[in-house]
């Protein structure tokens, strides 16, 4: 038939309405459909479950179930994860404080650090050049067995093997750890100030030793004083830690 | 035209009045709605094939509502609404087809 013929068909039809019972009729019918059209599709579109059969109900609530079970467990997952990562940041953070505390203890027993507290200073007047490294290093030695944490002399920082050298005949002082030094030599010791004062102060102790020689040494207590030289650590070069045990 | 302009104002109306379905219509006024698609479309078909006519349209519109109602009531009652309900969906569908393909027909030549 085509496009025109219909197009003339519908035209005619267009053109000439009949007025007849039937025409209102159809006319008013297809006023319903398109009405209850629009209302249903509304509907449909609004009222979601409340339409569906108690079987499809069934099938919705059983893939809502389902959904929630998983939902369910993938969070209990996920909780125990965040946990795990909270406890082990955690765990992470108390080890840096710990490394942290035990590198500074260290760092002061190995002279990398600067240190202070209270202490006392002890200063050696020499006129006469009668002191020796043997006497320097008693006098280290009492310092230590009296607490002392932390002991510089001069300039140089007494760690655990620091040396004491007489150097060669005629000229003074002595050679501590490739420093010479030479009086009055100053020794700088942190720890318990009566305990240490006491320690150097013993009958046929240092400072009696050095009165004898025709030295002297004074103490002087002090609240807070600072061991501020540091000794450089070389990196060992043959020792390993030992990881076995 | 007059069927034209009723369907028009049919739709403008549901849009603009924007009822709620009453409950006991609620399961039949879909199935309803689609028997009286086929009716319009054999309708349509009809005019283009130049037989159409006013009370047979009237006639089979009606029917097919009330058939299609009366189907969808059985099947609740007889406890497979759902299924009769689908089957009337497809049967109404298969002849909305066919009578789509006759009018695309008589439009396309193909």
């Amino acid at each position: 038939m085509g496009w025109k013929r219909v197009l003339r068909r519908i035209g005619r039809i267009l053109r000439r309405p009949r007025l007849t019972r039937a025409h209102l009729l159809a006319g008013l019918l297809l006023g319903l459909l398109g009405f209850s059209l629009v209302v249903q599709a509304r509907q449909t579109q609004s009222e979601g479950l409340s339409s569906l059969s108690q079987s499809e109900l069934v099938k919705i609530l059983d893939t809502v179930t389902n959904q929630s079970e998983r939902l369910d467990a993938q969070a209990r997952e996920l909780q125990q994860t965040s946990e795990k990562l909270r406890s082990g940041s955690d765990q992470a953070a108390a080890a840096e404080e710990a490394t942290r505390a035990r590198l500074e203890v260290l760092g002061i027993l190995a002279g990398t650090l600067p240190a202070e507290g209270p202490g006392v200073t002890l200063r050696i007047d020499d006129p006469q050049s009668a002191v020796d490294a043997a006497e320097l290093l008693d006098t280290v030695q009492e310092l230590r067995d009296a607490g002392a944490e932390a002991i510089q002399i001069g300039s140089v920082r007494v760690v655990a093997s620091t040396s004491f050298v007489d150097p060669d005949p005629g000229t003074g002082g002595v050679v501590v750890d490739g420093t010479t030094l030479s009086a009055p030599f100053v020794f700088t010791a942190i720890g318990d100030p009566p305990t240490l004062d006491t320690a150097l102060d013993i009958p046929g102790g240092v400072l009696e030793t050095l009165r004898q020689d025709g030295a002297r040494g004074t103490v002087r207590k002090v609240d807070k004083l600072t061991v501020s030289a540091i000794h450089l650590v070389r990196q060992p070069e043959f020792a390993v830690p030992n990881t076995d045990n | 035209m007059i069927a034209a302009i009723g369907l028009l104002v049919g739709v403008v109306a549901g849009l603009l009045l924007q009822p709620t379905v009453p409950i006991w219509l609620q399961p039949y006024l879909p199935i309803a709605v689609v028997a009286a698609l086929d009716a319009v479309f054999g309708g349509l078909r009809a005019l283009l094939d130049g037989i159409f006519d006013d009370r047979v349209f009237i006639v089979s519109f009606l029917s097919n509502v009330v058939v299609a109602a009366l189907i969808v009531f059985l099947g609740d009652h007889l406890g497979v609404g759902a299924q009769l309900s689908t089957g009337v969906v497809v049967v109404l569908g298969i002849r909305i087809f066919s009578n789509a393909a006759a009018i695309r027909r008589h439009i396309f030549k193909a």
